[in-house]
């Protein structure tokens, strides 16, 4: 125990308990995961639109594509610290409070729903036209194809896209956190930064580190997996 | 006996509009396939051919026209029934389009996929792969297999769904001479075996010649020629098609080559320099022969070509015709009586 008392004075005190470490990062990690849970189905969805009433989409509609292209266009130009302060008075009325790791899912979600829906968008026309051509011509369905075709087909772009995302709203987090959302990037900068405890910040940087390794690792055995 | 039609394009129009330009790829088409014909549409990159076959199931609206298939009125349908047409109608492409991520048997299995019991498209399967010689690359995936093999799996998985019509867009261009020859038979078997009627679109009249019965000649939009490939190889009408036709004979290699000939180089008199052109019966008699013996004319033989269309002779010859300017002309009607095409050539490079 000494080792660690020597070199990280102030990272051992607050390794435990309310507002320490450990619950740091159950904040980081659930701010991550349930941003991420619903971005992906909102993203997924808006992604899928996006695919399918462009010009050369099995729903062409030139009015809703515009309309959805401009809001992903919109959300993803706010850049994020902004749009912390931007969403305030939706978080309010959503979550109740401003403060806190609940609270900046609103935000969070906000910033990264319509990144990912940009993504999916990109992964899936990625897919062969001459894949989905011969779906049609089989008589398969939109929704369908939607499924069967471009989910199917472009999983692996998919996978890759969504690691990425993983990794941005671990950045995310930490952003939101330096403004009251908790977490590690809160530690990092409340309890390290303003403090001028350098082996907090260290330590905080080193463990948002681990995790986004984690994941990219995760996602990589999931792509070799995919792949034959 | 008249033939059922089974695919009517009726005056079939289509245009694309564009910010600052419209291309009108098919126009004013009318096109006639009867159950069991091998129809085939020839004609340049450009033509439209692709676009007036994707009107067929409506993979392209056309601006104006009628489309009948097996007996519906295409564009009166639902987009439900319209799904349900679909599948009587196969289709197979130059690029195969098959899944990449599934595998040979998934890629056969999915268009029946939710249509029928696991068991059911088993047994469909093994029997689609059976009938284009597959069944052992069931595990496979595509990137596993060769060209040839990739478009039998896209002919196995067209079929699955039993459609009566096969629409074959390009689907040989992508393969070497040796593996197209090996589709185009399997699709000749399988027009003969199941009366499967198929509409093969290609630059290639080499193909056409290979399997097709009938044949039209796309140029700019529009069908410029059509007929029986007989027909069609014996009269042909427009330039163009006469140029696809000699596509299938190294003709121009021969002539230049027949050029150089002392035999071309000196012409005497009268002596004519020839390209005959026959089909089957115009030649009952020994040709040659009759020529010699009838009319004096002597012809002397520098290039031929037989080649057996539908079980039907076709003959090009580029011969020296030799005698006097009395016997030639006797001999050019004797030969335009007889359905021989006379074309000269001229001795020197043009
Ligand atoms: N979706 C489209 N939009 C605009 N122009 C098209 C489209 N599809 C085909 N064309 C044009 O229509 C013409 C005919 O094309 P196509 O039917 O593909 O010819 P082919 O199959 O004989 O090569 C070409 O000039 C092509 O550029
Ligand atoms: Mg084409």
């Amino acid at each position: 125990m000494s080792f660690f008392e020597h070199y990280l004075p102030n990272v051992v005190p607050i390794w435990n308990g309310d507002g320490g470490f450990v619950q740091a990062i159950w904040q980081t990690l659930y701010m991550t995961v349930v941003t991420m849970i619903v971005s992906a189905i909102l993203g997924l969805i808006l992604g899928v639109l996006l695919v399918l009433w462009d010009d050369h989409g099995l729903l062409q509609n030139r009015v809703a594509y515009f309309i959805l292209d401009k809001i992903v266009n919109i959300f993803r130009a706010i850049p994020f610290i902004i749009l912390l302060a931007v969403m305030y008075p939706v978080t309010h009325a959503i979550v109740g409070t401003g403060i806190g790791a609940t609270a900046a899912l609103v935000p969070l979600i906000a910033g990264t729903a319509p990144f990912f829906a940009r993504q999916v968008q990109n992964a899936l026309v990625t897919v062969d036209p001459g894949v989905i051509e011969a779906a049609e011509a089989m008589g398969i369905s939109p929704m369908g194809i939607v499924f069967r075709v471009y989910l199917r087909e472009g999983l692996g772009e998919l996978v890759r896209v969504t690691v990425l995302t993983v990794i941005s709203v671990v950045g995310l987090t930490a952003m939101a956190g330096a403004v009251g959302g908790g977490g590690l990037g809160n530690m990092a900068i409340a309890m390290g930064y303003q403090r001028f405890q350098n082996d907090v910040v260290w330590v905080a940087t080193i463990l948002i580190l681990v995790m986004v390794f984690i994941f990219q690792f995760v996602g990589d055995i999931i792509t070799r997996k995919l792949q034959h | 006996m008249a033939k059922e039609a089974v695919i009517t394009l009726s005056d079939v129009d289509v245009q694309f509009r564009e910010k600052n330009r419209s291309v009108h790829a098919v126009d004013h088409v009318d096109l006639t396939v009867e159950r069991g014909d091998i129809y085939g549409v020839v004609g340049y990159s450009g033509a439209g051919k692709s676009t007036l076959v994707r009107t067929i199931n409506l993979l392209q609206r056309p601006t104006s026209g009628a489309v009948n298939v097996l007996g519906e009125d295409m564009l009166a349908l639902s987009p439900k029934q319209l799904r349900t047409e679909r599948k009587r109608i196969g289709m197979i492409f130059q690029h195969f389009n098959l899944m990449n991520s599934l595998t040979i048997a998934e890629n056969v299995a999915f268009p029946l996929k939710g249509l029928k019991s696991k068991a059911e498209i088993d047994k469909k399967v093994t029997e689609m792969l059976k009938l284009v010689g597959l069944e052992d690359r069931a595990t496979a995936f595509p990137t596993e297999l060769s060209g040839g093999q990739k478009q039998r799996v896209g002919i196995a998985r067209a079929l699955a769904s039993d459609p009566e019509i096969l629409i074959s867009d390009e689907a040989t261009s992508a393969l070497d001479p040796k593996t197209t020859s090996s589709i185009l038979d399997l699709l000749k078997e399988l027009n003969e075996t199941l009366g499967l009627t198929i509409v093969l679109i290609t630059h290639e009249m080499e193909a056409v010649k290979q399997i097709c019965n009938k044949v039209a000649v796309m140029d700019a939009g529009r069908i410029i020629e059509r007929g029986s490939l007989l027909d069609i190889f014996a009269k042909p009408q427009e330039q163009l098609t006469k140029d696809f036709i000699d596509t299938t004979l190294q003709l121009d290699a021969a002539i230049e080559s027949v050029r150089k000939q002392p035999a071309v180089a000196h012409l005497k008199g009268a002596d004519q320099l020839v390209r005959l052109t026959y089909l089957g019966a115009s030649t009952d008699q020994p040709l040659v022969a009759t020529l010699y013996k009838d009319f004096n004319v002597t012809a002397n033989i520098l290039f031929g070509d037989i080649q057996i269309l539908q079980g039907t002779p076709f003959g090009n010859l580029i011969v020296v015709l030799s005698g006097t300017q009395a016997d030639i002309d006797r001999t050019f009607k004797y030969l335009a009586d007889n359905d021989v095409q006379v074309q000269h050539i001229t001795t020197e490079a043009e």
